[in-house]
């Protein structure tokens, strides 16, 4: 098994002036035995990486290189790489066997067996060589398919198919195994149990594997490192609780999951960090320098925030401030609140533009969004109640990479 | 620091932040690659045989005299007396031919005729066309047959069947004199005997594109045309015509196209006084061997189907409103009003009367001792079978080889034209595998003839050139529905092969290709059957021990020899029609 690297990859389609830049300038270092994913909104560069790691585009600069192979004038079929497309691709004119064999067969004809050359055309032929019946069969029966080697692709529901290109990838022992959205035209609960039967199968064989996926759940729940892409450069590189916990820019924040995002400004800083005006009140954020004075945006996870009735409230465990509640959203096992932390001097929003994103400005009020446990009708607040909301210093994000 | 360098470690993960270690930059080999092989193998089967005999056709018209140009490629002398030829060039041939007032009076009747018989077919395949896409009427499948038959159905013995129907001692003839008529219902020896033979003899091109077209053109623009309270007649009007426009368009054109190069009919009718261009052309070349006078009228020829294409082209220039309904939904339920089907059913019937029985009557004729002016013949007998099959076995035989040998040529061509259209956007190829279109049989004949007749090339006289030209001249035929079907095998299926270890050619081999399979599959089987029953080309360059099966009709009734002409029409007719079944058997979506 061996690890993928990218050096300064980049990919134009078309020339002058309207030339698209679909990759730009992306370094990955993909270890040995890893399950990484590329992650990113619709046409920001996915697809088009997995494809130039692949063969089938050849970069307009940069190096690809597959364990010590430098791979960028290697013709596709001699990267040794196997690849899961997003519509399966499998051969409509051949049955599940051929499908699984061919790349058996291609090996077999590579090294010198014309007898394979045959078994492309001829079902029989195909499952004459015992080898390759028993490799068939085990690849099947790896992905839960066994018996089905008889039937026609077009015979298969949707997740089977999905089974036997997985199969037909895995069979050859690639060293690279890529798989562009291969989820994406699964229904939900086939797709959550693909993921099982993939990242299983995967650990099972230990092969280096890299998956395209612009669906943010599928990438933080199967992958151990995801590649976070935007406009074909990458945004973060991180493991999947990373990610979450300290995204870059509050547009990584909102990509991934649901976030508060607060405009606000340093207004002291000594030894044990720094405090930002937020509402009426300073609250405290850890692990930052910065000067008074400074602009900063700060990223608060909705579930980071606790939120409590003010009146019943107990001591100020400090980090807290002010609010109303404005808006209760019922989510079965959780409670949204939307609170208006009150119009101030400094504290701006930005807008809600990004998937997840929630923190907003309207008018003079600053919203921000909670996320509490249900415990029972009893204890949710209703709209208008006065609360004290608070957070762990540690779990504010400042957003560093944040050009804008 | 070593200087040593080692070997990095077999399959080598490399830990991160240490890059992996760089081996020598493997350079870009250069090997053969077979597909781009296929790729000049057409691009050179073009320029030798389409080309360049093109243009030496162009350069006779002009100069008067033969070219050599691949004589001039290897001989210093033939290229000095060509340059030479080449500097006297002037348009006084042209003009001459142009200008005679025979030629003029040629030009215009051809296109007249041609005009005539397209204008004819449109308006009468309407209504046919429309009962076979959007109705159920009655006997649509066995009329769906009688509308196939006659395209396969050589023009010169199309004139035959009608010849002994309305000749002057045809059947219908003695059936309407004994009616009390008074001499022939129908002289097939004048310019209505003409036009009627090739109408009902060409109308199927004109009829199933127009079917095609108006199948597709949408169920929902329809039905939302109807929830907006248009009643049936106005949607037809209103909608579905114009939508199948652009289609109907389009088979008026071949339907021109193929009757404006027509000259089978022509000659077996001889019709006095009527000059068309085509048989100026004809008796030019094979008759006063005058190849500079023969080649401007076929290059008016050319002109002129290539006027009418860019003509069509223009008008329909953005109105190609086929992909916008063609994908998606339903096809529209049939309409099932009794009396319009069965109206529409009568009308198509009445229409394959003609053609039916003058197929038939060439079949009574082939079984006849003799049969002059009388209902039937006086008796029956096999005589002319026997010596048809006795003497010209060998024809028989040649056809087979030679539609075969054209047939491999244009598999090769076309799926290599398809490919490489759709995948690499190679417009050149697919432009050049069109051109055939606009290219009548005569002309293609004729540069041929006078290109390939000298040496170093001097393939004139042999099967080669004329499998070649049939290939070339039936190729739209296969690359139509190859591009087509070709454009709907994706990408992934290619690259699926790829990664898994197959090489450019291999992967194209198991997977595009057997995916092409139907389509080439029905465009074989076209190329097959047309190039049994073409014409032009075998009349001019078959060499006379490849005598195939058409000329040998052809020549038959030149010489007034009836009945083993209706003999040997049969046998090719049969051979055409079982070919036809089988295609329709095999492929998926049949026209009807
Ligand atoms: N063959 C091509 N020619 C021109 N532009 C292309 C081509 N392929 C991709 N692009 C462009 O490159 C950009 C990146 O495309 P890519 O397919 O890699 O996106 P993606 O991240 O995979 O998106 P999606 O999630 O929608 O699949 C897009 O702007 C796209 O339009
Ligand atoms: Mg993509």
């Amino acid at each position: 098994m061996v690890s993928v690297s990218l050096r300064n990859l980049s990919k134009s389609f078309g020339s002058g002036a309207n030339a698209t830049v679909a990759v730009d300038n992306v370094d990955l270092e993909i270890e040995d035995g890893e399950f990484f994913a590329l992650l990113g909104p619709s046409g920001c560069g996915k697809t088009t990486t997995m494809r130039c790691i692949a063969g089938f585009e050849s970069p307009t600069r940069g190096e690809i290189w597959i364990g010590d192979r430098f791979i960028n004038h290697v013709p596709p079929h001699k990267r040794d790489t196997g690849m899961v497309f997003q519509s399966y691709a499998l051969f409509p004119h051949y049955d599940v066997f051929q499908n699984v064999a061919y790349g058996l067969l291609m090996r077999d004809l590579y090294n010198g067996r014309i007898g394979a050359f045959a078994g492309l055309f001829s079902k029989r032929l195909a499952r004459r060589s015992a080898d390759i019946r028993e490799q068939v069969h085990k690849a099947l029966d790896q992905v839960g398919l066994g018996g089905y080697d008889e039937r026609q692709v077009s015979q298969l529901s949707g997740g089977q198919q999905q089974r036997v290109a997985l199969a037909r990838a895995l069979v050859r022992r690639p060293s690279v195994l890529l798989m562009d959205e291969p989820l994406s035209n699964l229904d939900k609960n086939l797709r959550i149990q693909m993921r099982d039967t993939i990242r299983h199968i995967q650990r099972e064989v230990g092969i280096t594997t890299i998956f395209v996926t612009h669906d943010q759940e599928e990438a933080m729940g199967m992958a151990d490192r995801i590649a976070l892409m935007r406009d074909g450069r990458l945004e973060q590189v991180d493991r999947p609780t990373e990610l979450y916990d300290r995204p870059n820019s509050s547009w990584a924040a909102r990509f991934v999951g649901s976030s508060n995002i607060v405009d606000t400004t340093v207004e002291r800083t000594d030894a044990e960090g720094t405090e930002v005006r937020l509402g009426s009140r300073r609250i405290r954020v850890s692990g930052f320098e910065a000067a008074v004075g400074d602009q900063v945006r700060l990223i608060m996870r909705p579930e980071a925030l606790s939120v409590r009735p003010r009146s019943g409230a107990g001591p100020d465990t400090g980090n807290t401030f002010d609010g109303t509640v404005s808006k209760v959203t019922y989510l079965g096992p959780n409670i949204v609140y939307t609170v208006d932390v009150g119009a101030d001097d400094g504290a701006t929003s930005t807008g809600a533009e990004g998937s997840g994103a929630t923190g907003l400005l309207t008018g003079t009020r600053q919203l921000v969004e909670v996320t509490d446990t249900f415990r029972g009708a009893d204890a949710v607040l209703s709209v208008g109640t006065e609360v004290q909301l608070s957070i762990d210093p540690d779990r504010i994000i400042v957003a560093e990479g944040d050009s804008s | 620091m070593s200087t040593a360098v080692a070997d990095p470690p077999e399959g080598g993960g490399s830990s991160p932040g240490a890059p992996p270690p760089r081996r020598k930059r493997s350079r870009r080999s250069f090997h053969l690659d077979l597909l781009s092989l296929c790729r000049v193998l057409v691009l050179g089967f073009f320029t030798l045989f389409l080309i360049i005999p093109l243009l030496s056709m162009v350069v006779v018209a002009f100069t008067g005299e033969t070219v050599n140009i691949f004589g001039s490629l290897v001989d210093g002398e033939i290229r000095d007396q060509n340059i030479s030829d080449l500097r006297g060039a002037s348009l006084t041939t042209f003009i001459e031919t142009v200008g005679s007032a025979q030629n003029m009076e040629a030009l215009r009747n051809s296109l007249l005729l041609a005009l005539g018989v397209a204008l004819l077919a449109m308006v009468l395949c309407t209504p046919i066309a429309y009962g076979f896409a959007r109705t159920a009427m009655p006997f649509k499948r066995t009329l769906g047959v009688l509308c196939t038959i006659p395209m396969v159905v050589p023009t010169f013995a199309a004139a035959g069947g009608f010849i002994t129907m309305f000749g002057q001692a045809g059947w219908v003839t003695g059936l309407w004199q004994q009616l009390g008529g008074s001499g022939q219902l129908i002289n097939p020896y004048s310019m209505t005997g003409l036009v009627l033979v090739l109408l009902f003899f060409l109308f199927p091109f004109a009829l199933w594109p127009m079917v095609a077209a108006f199948r597709i053109s949408s169920a929902q623009v329809e039905e939302a045309s109807s929830s907006l309270g248009a009643r049936s007649v106005v949607t037809f009007l209103t909608v579905t015509f114009p939508l199948a426009l652009p289609s109907l368009l389009s088979a008026l054109l071949l339907v021109f196209a193929t009757t404006f190069s027509d000259f089978g009919a022509a000659i077996i009718l001889g019709i006095d006084g009527l000059n068309l261009i085509v048989v100026q052309a004809y008796r030019e070349i094979a008759g006063f061997f005058d190849w500079a006078a023969g080649s401007v009228l076929v290059m008016v020829m050319v002109v002129v189907v290539a006027l009418f294409f860019s003509l069509q082209r223009l008008v329909l220039r953005g109105r190609d409103y086929g992909t916008l309904s063609a994908r998606g939904g339903q096809p529209a339920p049939l309409v099932r009003h009794r009396g319009l089907c069965n109206t529409l059913s009568l009308f198509t019937m009445a229409f394959t009367l003609v053609p039916v029985l003058s197929l038939l009557s060439v079949l009574v004729l082939s079984f006849a001792t003799t049969w002059r002016g009388t209902f039937l013949p006086d008796s029956f007998t096999t005589a002319h079978y026997e010596r048809v099959l006795d003497r010209s076995w060998g024809a028989i035989a040649n056809s087979l080889t030679l539609a075969g040998g054209a047939l491999l040529i244009a598999l090769f061509v076309a799926a290599t034209v398809a490919y490489y259209t759709v995948r690499h956007r190679a417009a050149g190829l697919d432009f050049l595998a069109t051109m055939p279109l606009i290219v009548p049989g005569i002309a293609l004949a004729l540069a041929l003839m006078q290109t390939f007749n000298t040496q170093p090339l001097a393939l004139y006289g042999t099967a080669l050139l004329l499998v070649v030209g049939y290939a070339i001249r039936r190729l739209p035929y296969m690359v139509r529905p190859a591009v087509g079907a070709m454009q709907a095998i994706g990408t992934d299926v290619e690259e699926a092969a790829r990664s898994l270890g197959a090489n450019r050619i291999t992967a194209v081999m198991t997977t595009v290709l057997p995916l092409l399979r139907p389509a080439l599959f029905a465009g074989g089987i076209l190329v097959f059957v047309t190039v049994l029953k073409e014409t032009s080309l075998t009349v001019l360059i078959a060499p006379s021990n490849w005598e195939p099966m058409s000329r040998d009709i052809f020549n038959n009734l030149l010489r007034g020899e009836r009945y083993p002409a209706a003999a040997m029409s049969v046998i090719l007719l049969v051979i055409v029609i079982s070919l036809q079944q089988i295609a329709y058997k095999f492929s998926r979506n049949s026209l009807y």
